[in-house]
């Protein structure tokens, strides 16, 4: 560094501090420390996801006209050349084929669309597995819902703008999915569109949605979110000097800001390849929107496969009565269902930490095999949604597998109700089995595979103990080392329901709450007996609010 | 800054030290990250056996070769996962339970993890070679950057459909990034220190008095306020609340007009023929072949809302093959006309089969039998696709008796059981 | 072809001597004819050598099915009526003679070569009525209106076919095969015989010329490069998706794992 660069330096970092008074906090910013672990890394794909569709997005509003008045495509597409079609469809070709990097830009757009939400998923799968949702963030786990789910609704939004056959058809499904709903569906559904179905309102109201409304909580939400963790300090694995007191990383600056730049130029650069090299959601091929048409294999997005999955697998119930209709086939595929879903994921921290009366902080992560039934609930829920994943492609898994489409419709039913239940057991078997290899890993030690024979004539098999750092963090992760959970501090003698005090004997719990709630504590509780061991510890393990 | 250095060094020989001050300790890592090599000698005397990887690996991802493994067995590693030497462990645990700097955070230099081996801090000439690395990568970028443009110049736009530019801007622009982004890493990776940071983590509650001079200062308000005393003057805010809302509902009003009996209703009317969806010419008897099925519409169509509800197929079967006298009935000469529009979520449903009579939906798979009066046979569908009454006129054409007896489409709330009504239209009774 | 129409050629050849004597004349040899066939115990209604190679063709590898005047049986429907484009569109497609009974026929190498095809085309078509094979040059669907075309397309074809033909799964089993392998006349030949379980799409519900539009769009669309880089198998979506976790999450990932990882 020159010395004037230096001089230069100084002098910005006098005048911002003269002007804020962030020296110290820019201070104390510079050093916040962030854990290493790859798998940390899974929502920064989701941030930088975010930025690229912010910038590519932009450039497509230059040139997309949000407007269904009909035109007749004049463009250097020949195939559709003197086609009628609507403006949004017809801008939609002239981005692609007249605007020099348009169709890039457009590509680029939906691959970190889908990006986006591919990684949210995979980031909320970590979060869940390592129970990196339970207290203090459990309101970011909230946070982190909200965002997929908005995530969902503007990539629909988005896939439905360019007015092709293909959205054409997946906003027809959302209009039926709204009429479906009683009472009040079919206002609902005028309303919306502004009269019937598609009527003219819909894409300009559509796109302000699409680009301004959800961009905007989504870009506060993401705010909101990424302030949290910064405030409360990312969650670590255990290890070595690892404690719920402190966080073992790399600083902020200059190692980590360093790396996080690198990967989101990454994150830009493998959307920019895939939009280079793989074409996506080729518009001119599908066909302009024509209530009249259809293609064969017509499907949505991956992240509303769910939807179309469940609305193919549901049985056809329907439900009249006194003047009225309930399509049940619709409205539970389209709307009780992923009601049920989304409210289980934001339940999930509170309901487990109401069932296993656990009120204290935690800042070390847990390996899914250390809590069995969550990791069991957690792989049966998934088992569950790949399944209404899979049924939305049923057609072209018919077809490319050369299967009976209705055959496969009907197995695809049963495993979805069943195949959880199998998922459940065999998860949580497996997790009870790697626990139990833990336990005799830090019961007997490593396995030398000498086989010694002693004076007496027996044999035995020599084994060799834990170095005392791993011996620490395999209890600590087994649970070793916590406290009695039926000794846990109840805070405040109202958390649990049972009005019961903190050293209360176990007995009948009373009222249906309690008994339901130690029922369920019995369940989620369940894992491999051992003797119990203690150790040492130096500092409390876990942190309870005195 | 050289004054620094020594300092840093000095600090790197006595280790166990703590920084006195945070600014000290920040500092120390700029040094460091300045010049690497500069603690090399302390590396020396701490003469730890595993690097801090290998711990950490060991502990955190233990994958299919673990601890479980005697290191002897280890094929060809330069430093096996090895515990720590007393000395390492020692230095590492005062690291630890050391208080903290005035921001919470201290710097642990990777020895205190038993580092042996830091390619980093280790060979000058392994330093330059990665220095020209990341240099390599970003000149790269540049190169990348700047051939965007000339192909973006150079390049026809329209060679192959476009594709040729969207190949040309496409990888330049992710080599580009990709390079950049890689450089950004390495740099990382190879030239900064790998020193693990210690920060303390702050309780995330307040100090108890904190929290409750905060529920006083909040209660004071409210006292002041007297919100609990002043029932009429907190009627009249709730009710102010609640009524507040309700222009923001009416303004929603005009969103769209009301359903009424709309959806009860399509473009087709009596007597209107039915044309053609391309080509908008009437059909006749005789167009279209035994097994055939084809698009209509009511003559004269033209909104898209038409467009909406009034699909229709007409299908033509050989003698014989409708099985549904009310089918029979309903249409003229083995010709029948169902609503294209599907009775679970409204997708246009043309899939037919001509000798099994299936007509399948492409988005739910709901499968209806043609030949008997449109009989939901597979898929999620509840009810028939609605049959629209036919017949011929004296030139041959095909119109519609009546528009559709009951609603076409999805189902809805105010729907109600409309699929009873089996019986003839009455503009049918009368044609016969 | 018909005794008739026999009949009538060998006239017209002798048209100079048009008399009844001739036409007797005429007549005796049609019953020679008759005669010198008779004795195989197969009825040939036809002087026409495509006419009885294609019979002679038939018999080995068709008859037992379709029985020995094209009658049809328990095992498989009757040819009379089909006409010759139905002969050409299976054979010539491999879907017929079937291997092995399924859902239904896939599209395999033939098993004739093409003059064989026509003969056994011109056979079946002796045996009444159908659709002729259609003739049109490749000047002429190229002319016709791409995008008309596929507007038509996207109508009558794309609900089975998919929006550029790359096929669609029909209920149990049954599919809609995709159309990158079909010859123009063979699209038109499936348009006006209807093979399987597909709709027949007459001429007067179809034009010739609407027909060749659709021809000229799925063989404009099959050949078009894919604008936007590798087209996925052009099924929409799904294939997308598989791209975007594997390629997308999977280069990720590691280069997450690349990151955490010490150099």
């Amino acid at each position: 560094m020159s010395s004037a660069a230096e001089v230069a330096a100084k002098k910005s970092l006098r005048y911002v501090d003269d002007r804020f008074g962030s020296a110290n906090f820019l201070r104390r910013s510079f050093n916040k420390v962030f854990p290493d672990h790859w798998s940390f890394m899974l929502g920064e794909i989701a941030l930088y996801s975010f930025v690229i569709l912010l910038l590519t997005g932009t450039y497509l509003t230059l040139f997309f006209h949000a407007s269904s008045s009909d035109v007749v495509y004049n463009g250097s597409y020949g195939p559709l050349r003197g086609v009628h079609m609507t403006d949004a469809y017809a801008s939609t070709l002239k981005l692609s084929f007249d605007v020099r990097g348009g169709l890039l830009m457009r590509q680029i757009h939906h691959w970190a669309a889908l990006l986006f939400v591919m990684s949210i998923a995979v980031h909320m799968m970590r979060v869940f597995f390592t129970g990196a949702f339970r207290k203090p963030r459990t309101v970011n786990w909230h946070i982190g819902v909200t965002l997929f789910i908005l995530a969902i609704l503007e990539g629909f939004a988005g896939y439905s703008l360019p007015d092709d056959l293909l959205s054409g058809t997946g906003i027809r499904i959302a209009y039926s999915v709204m009429e479906s709903i009683p009472v009040v569906g079919t206002y609902l559904a005028y309303f919306i569109f502004g009269g019937n179905y598609p009527g003219v309102d819909f894409i300009p109201r559509l796109f302000i949605i699409h680009v301004l409304l959800v961009p905007g909580i989504l870009l506060a939400l993401i705010s909101a979110h990424m302030m949290i963790l910064w405030h409360q300090k990312h969650t670590d694995f255990p290890g070595p000097g690892k404690t719920e007191r402190n966080v073992v990383g790399t600083p902020f600056y200059p190692t980590f800001i360093l790396k996080t730049n690198g990967f989101l130029f990454m994150v830009f650069g493998v959307c920019a390849a895939l939009g280079a090299f793989a074409q996506i959601n080729p518009v001119w091929l599908y066909g302009p929107y024509n209530p009249s048409q259809v293609s064969a294999g017509s499907q949505p997005d991956w992240y509303i496969f769910f939807l179309e999955g469940s609305l193919r697998m549901m049985p056809p119930f329907e439900t009249d009565f006194w003047g009225h209709t309930i399509s049940w086939n619709i409205l539970v595929p389209g709307v009780i269902l992923p009601g049920i879903m989304f409210n289980l994921l934001y339940a999930y921290p509170t309901l487990e930490a109401w069932i296993t009366k656990d009120k204290s902080f935690h800042n070390l992560l847990q390996r899914p095999r250390d809590v069995p039934v969550r990791t069991a609930l957690g792989v049966a829920g998934l088992f569950f949604y790949g399944m209404l994943y899979l049924a939305g492609q049923n057609d072209v898994l018919a077809y490319t597998f050369h299967w009976s489409l209705q055959a496969t419709t009907w197995v695809m039913r049963i495993v979805t109700i069943v195949g959880p239940f199998i998922a459940f057991y065999i998860t949580k078997r497996w997790a009870l089995g790697l626990q139990h290899h833990d336990e005799e890993l830090l019961e007997h030690g490593i396995e030398t595979g000498i086989i010694r024979r002693l004076p007496s004539g027996e044999y035995i098999e020599v084994t060799k103990p834990l170095p005392e750092q791993r011996r620490a963090v395999l209890a600590m992760q087994l649970g070793h080392d916590l406290p009695d959970r039926h000794a846990l501090p109840s805070e405040n003698g109202h958390g649990s329901g049972d009005g019961s005090g903190p050293s209360r004997p176990i007995g009948r719990p009373v009222g249906m709450m309690a008994r339901a709630r130690q029922a369920l504590e019995g369940f989620f509780f369940e894992r491999h007996e051992t003797p119990q061991r203690s150790t040492e510890d130096e500092e409390p393990k876990t942190l309870t609010r005195p | 800054m050289s004054d620094d250095t020594n300092k840093n060094n000095e600090d790197g020989e006595a280790p166990r030290e703590a920084p006195k001050t945070a600014a000290e300790a920040s500092g120390s890592v700029f040094e460091r990250a300045k010049s690497p090599t500069t603690s090399r000698g302390e590396r020396r005397e701490t003469g730890g056996t595993a690097s801090a990887r290998e711990i950490e690996g060991e502990v955190l991802q233990r994958g299919g070769m673990g601890a479980d493994v005697p290191e002897k067995q280890r094929p060809g590693r330069r430093v096996g996962r090895r515990p720590l030497t007393p000395e390492a462990q020692e230095a590492q645990q005062a690291m630890f339970t050391r208080p903290s700097d005035s921001d919470g955070t201290h710097v642990v230099p990777v020895e205190a993890f038993g580092a042996e081996h830091d390619p980093a801090q280790v060979d000058p000439r392994e330093d330059t070679f990665a220095e020209f690395q990341v240099s390599a990568l970003f000149a790269l970028a540049t190169i990348a950057a700047l051939g965007f443009i000339v192909c973006f110049l150079l390049i026809s736009r329209h060679a192959a459909v476009g594709r040729d530019m969207n190949f040309a801007l496409g990888g330049t622009l992710a080599a580009s990034l990709l390079a950049l982004g890689a450089g950004f890493i390495l740099w990382a990776k190879k030239l900064l220190p790998h020193d693990k940071a210690v920060q303390d983590r702050h309780h995330p509650y307040s100090p108890e008095e904190e929290e409750l001079l905060t529920e006083e200062t909040f209660f004071k308000g409210v006292t002041e306020m007297q919100i609990g005393k002043r029932k009429m003057l907190r009627r009249t805010l709730l009710g102010a609340l609640a009524v507040l809302p309700l222009p923001a509902v009416f303004l929603l009003r005009d969103l769209g007009p009301l359903p009424h009996s709309k959806l009860r209703h399509t473009g087709w009317k009596k007597g209107l023929r039915l044309v053609d969806v391309e080509t908008k010419l009437p059909i006749k008897l005789g167009d279209v072949e035994v097994g055939g099925i084809v698009t209509v519409m009511p003559e004269g169509f033209d909104s898209v809302e038409d467009m909406a509800l009034a699909p229709t197929v007409l299908i033509r079967f050989a003698p014989g093959e409708i099985r549904s006298k009310k089918e029979v009935a309903w249409g003229v000469d083995n010709h029948v006309a169902y609503s294209k529009i599907c009775s679970h979520a409204g997708c246009p449903i043309s899939l037919y089969e001509q000798q099994t009579h299936h007509l399948l939906c492409p988005c739910h798979q709901s499968t209806f039998d043609m030949a008997d009066d449109a009989n939901v046979i597979f898929g999620p569908a509840a009810r028939r696709l609605p049959q629209l009454p036919i017949r011929v006129d004296k030139k041959g054409y095909f119109y519609a008796l009546s528009d559709y007896e009951e609603p076409v489409g999805p189902s809805f709330w105010e729907r109600g059981d409309a699929n009873k009504n089996n019986h003839l239209p009455a503009a049918a009774e009368e044609s016969r | 072809m018909t005794p008739s129409t026999v009949a009538a050629r060998l006239v017209s050849r002798r048209r100079a001597l048009a008399s009844a004597a001739v036409i007797a004349v005429a007549l005796g040899l049609m019953g020679m004819l008759y005669a010198a066939l008779a004795p195989k115990g197969q009825a040939s209604t036809s002087a026409d050598p495509a006419v009885q190679r294609g019979q002679e063709l038939y018999n080995q590898g068709c008859a037992s099915c379709h029985g020995f005047h094209g009658e049809g049986g328990n095992r498989a429907p009757s040819l009379i009526g089909v006409g010759a484009a139905a002969v050409d569109f299976q054979v010539g497609t491999g879907r017929m003679p079937l291997q092995q009974h399924q859902a239904q026929p896939p599209r395999k190498r033939p098993s004739y070569s093409e003059p064989q095809i026509l003969d056994i085309a011109a056979y079946v078509a002796s045996l009444g009525g159908g659709p002729a094979i259609p003739q049109f040059t490749t000047a002429e669907w190229q002319k016709a209106d791409t995008a008309y075309g596929g507007a038509l397309f996207r109508t009558n074809c794309a609900q089975c076919h998919n929006f550029v033909g790359s096929g669609g799964e029909l209920t149990y089993g049954k599919y809609a095969p995709s159309l990158s392998d079909a010859t123009p006349t063979q699209i038109y030949e499936a348009m006006i015989t209807g093979p399987a379980n597909m709709p027949v799409f007459g001429d007067k519900q179809l034009t010739p010329d609407q027909k060749l539009a659709i021809i000229n769009y799925v063989r404009t669309i099959k050949t078009q490069a894919d604008p936007g880089g590798a087209g996925l198998g052009r099924i929409g979506p799904v294939s997308e998706t598989v791209v975007g976790w594997l390629v997308g999450i999977g280069a990720l990932v590691i280069v997450t794992i690349w990151i955490g990882a010490r150099a």
